[in-house]
């Protein structure tokens, strides 16, 4: 893991990424300061202004600063994809591991459960969950949550096979370590490489999700804002009110981009450190 | 066998999280000013009065015995023949856009393996992360407002033209693929961009590897050392993937239906949720069910056929 700290400015794409991320957070948590507005204070005088000097982004429908809300809805947006991966990963990570250290009929049951949730069309399934019950931030954090870790317990699975079969796993166990200890001290870290990569990598599918989700009407419910909340409501009249999509639209790119860069440097760093580790994943 | 067991535990799931749902179906048909009976009546006729494993054993025996997937609340049709006419527009859309974005991808992919680190390379690669990094609807409304309405070169909604009967045979196949070239792009491009990754990169391994050198040294035709040598190895992620993609193909085809007004599957399905029409919304999980899994069972062929590794294991 230290490798890949220190390793961090070898590689563009990482670079790159992290740097794109970090101004996008930095804008999220300071921006509310130097912006004058609220997000959800309207100026009925001053609906769908194109951007000026005291809107620099424009305004929305009601006349809402679209700035402000872009900030707020960052929060929103990075904040639900990032706590729906948290649980994926936890999810996908114990159950890969636990699956991989153990196998037998568990293993079994837990890979045919995995089958059947990779088969289901996620945004079918999305839908009849929110659109049925209530739309509310935290049901849609669960689902997205829930529908996610299936590719994370396989490849942590496939992964805990390989490292369990090696040498000091072996010689943990005859020291009579107990099963708990070996599978989060000594396993856990050796798969640790494959399920940063893929965390990272789910925080950008998920932000794409959550924008698709609102543009169906089941992501945040108004007032409150998201990037795709706000990329929606710009997409009535994508060419007369071009500020509004446009904006929104650039920011989940840059955060999607921003993501897969950071995904694509630390799997570089993976392959060029650990160079047996690439026919495993 | 394992097929069958993951399309009876997903629908039997489905079924579950559909029935135990809050709200009432039958709220959708009466004002508040009727009385309760009157709710009664359309419960009762709906089946929605029975507990939830009658409800559940009644209609497991009606598709399997009767191959009916029961009677839509609101649109008053069989849904099988509602589903039955949905189908094809999900299925063109989704199969088009595939062989478009398999086609654009690996072409794509393979000049610019040759030409690794040109301007053009840098280019293509940082045009073919934003189409992946864009939310396919996004795609799909900017076609839409620019091509469709802003130019007027493309039509903005519907499969065919409303005089579409009355064109020949020539005149209906272009009315057709004029309707579904943008719906077409917005969902094969995001595709397009991962073939391209993968092919890419797998081309430039492939090129310097020692079987190519081997082949260039024995001077064989470089379209074909391209084409058969590398390409054969660098498609076999492709093919491992296509399994994969296929219910995502499925999802993304939900969206591009809801922005250009398709009368597929996914339309009928979000307009189905919205509505609580449940012998709608099963019948149309069943039918993705079985899609996704025939997809992945063609996947698995497709993976027997064209890697010998697996055929001769």
């Amino acid at each position: 893991m230290m490798s890949i700290l220190k390793n961090i400015p070898s590689d563009l794409s990482l670079k790159t990424g992290v740097i794109v991320i970090v101004i996008l957070i930095l804008f999220l948590m300071t921006g509310s300061f130097i912006s004058p507005y609220r997000p959800e204070l309207q100026d009925l005088s001053q609906t769908l202004s194109p951007p000026s000097r005291g809107h620099p982004l424009g305004t929305d429908f009601y006349g809402r600063d679209l700035l402000t809300r872009l900030i707020y809805g960052g929060r929103i947006t990075l904040g639900i994809s990032t706590l729906a991966t948290i649980l994926a990963i936890t999810i996908g990570s114990v159950i890969g591991l636990l699956c991989g250290f153990f196998g037998g009929l568990f293993d079994l049951l837990c890979m045919r459960f995995i089958d059947v949730l990779l088969g289901f069309p996620r945004i079918f399934i999305i839908l009849l969950v929110i659109g049925l019950g209530y739309s509310s931030l935290g049901l849609v954090v669960l689902v997205m949550a829930f529908f996610s870790w299936m590719e994370i317990a396989r490849i942590v699975r496939a992964n805990v096979w390989v490292v369990k079969e090696q040498l000091y796993i072996k010689s943990a166990q005859a020291l009579g370590l107990s099963r708990s200890r070996v599978i989060f001290r000594h396993i856990l870290p050796n798969v640790s490489g494959p399920i940063i990569v893929s965390a990272v990598l789910l925080i950008s599918s998920l932000i794409l999700l959550e924008s698709g989700l609102s543009f169906l009407g089941l992501g945040a419910q108004p007032p409150t804002a998201s990037w795709g909340t706000i990329l929606n409501e710009g997409r009535t009249d994508p060419l007369g009110t071009w500020w509004i999509s446009l904006f929104s639209g650039i920011l989940i790119i840059i955060s999607v981009i921003g993501f897969n860069l950071i995904g694509d440097g630390i799997q570089n760093l993976l392959n060029h450190t650990h160079p047996k580790e690439r026919n495993v994943a | 066998m394992g097929s069958g067991l993951t399309i009876f535990v997903g629908i039997t799931l489905t079924f579950v999280i559909v029935h135990l749902a809050p709200g009432d179906p039958s709220v959708r048909f009466i004002d508040p000013s009727q009385t309760l009976e009157s709710q009664q009546i359309i419960q009762k006729r709906f089946g929605l009065d029975e507990p939830l494993h009658v409800r559940y054993l009644k209609w497991i025996k009606q598709v399997v015995c009767h191959f009916n997937f029961g009677t839509s609340f609101y649109y008053d049709q069989s849904t099988g023949d509602m589903l039955a006419s949905a189908l094809y527009p999900t299925i063109l859309l989704a199969i088009s856009a595939l062989i478009f974005a398999l086609v654009l991808g690996i072409l794509l992919g393979v000049i610019v393996a040759l030409r690794r680190n040109s301007l053009f390379d840098h280019l293509l690669t940082a045009i073919m992360m934003i189409f992946y990094s864009t939310p396919t609807f996004w795609i799909g409304v900017l076609f839409l407002g620019f091509f469709a309405s802003a130019l007027g070169w493309f039509p903005t909604s519907q499969m065919v033209s409303l005089y579409h009967y009355k064109l020949s045979c020539f005149s209906q196949v272009i009315d057709f693929a004029h309707h579904l070239f943008l719906p077409v792009l917005t969902l094969g491009l995001p595709l397009a961009a991962v073939f391209y990754r993968y092919v890419r990169s797998g081309m430039i391994e492939a090129l310097q590897s020692e079987y190519i050198l081997a082949a260039r040294a024995r001077g064989i035709d470089q379209r074909r050392i391209l084409f058969q040598y590398g390409l054969q190895n660098s498609m076999l992620p492709i093919i491992n993937l296509l399994g994969m993609i296929i219910p995502g193909l499925l999802s993304g085809a939900v969206m591009v239906e809801v922005v250009f007004s398709l009368p597929g599957m996914g339309r009928l399905m979000v307009s189905a949720v919205f509505g609580r029409d449940y012998p709608l919304i099963m019948a149309a999980n069943v039918l993705a069910f079985i899609m996704v899994v025939t997809g992945n069972l063609l996947a698995d062929m497709f993976c027997f056929l064209t890697d010998p590794r697996i055929r001769y294991k």
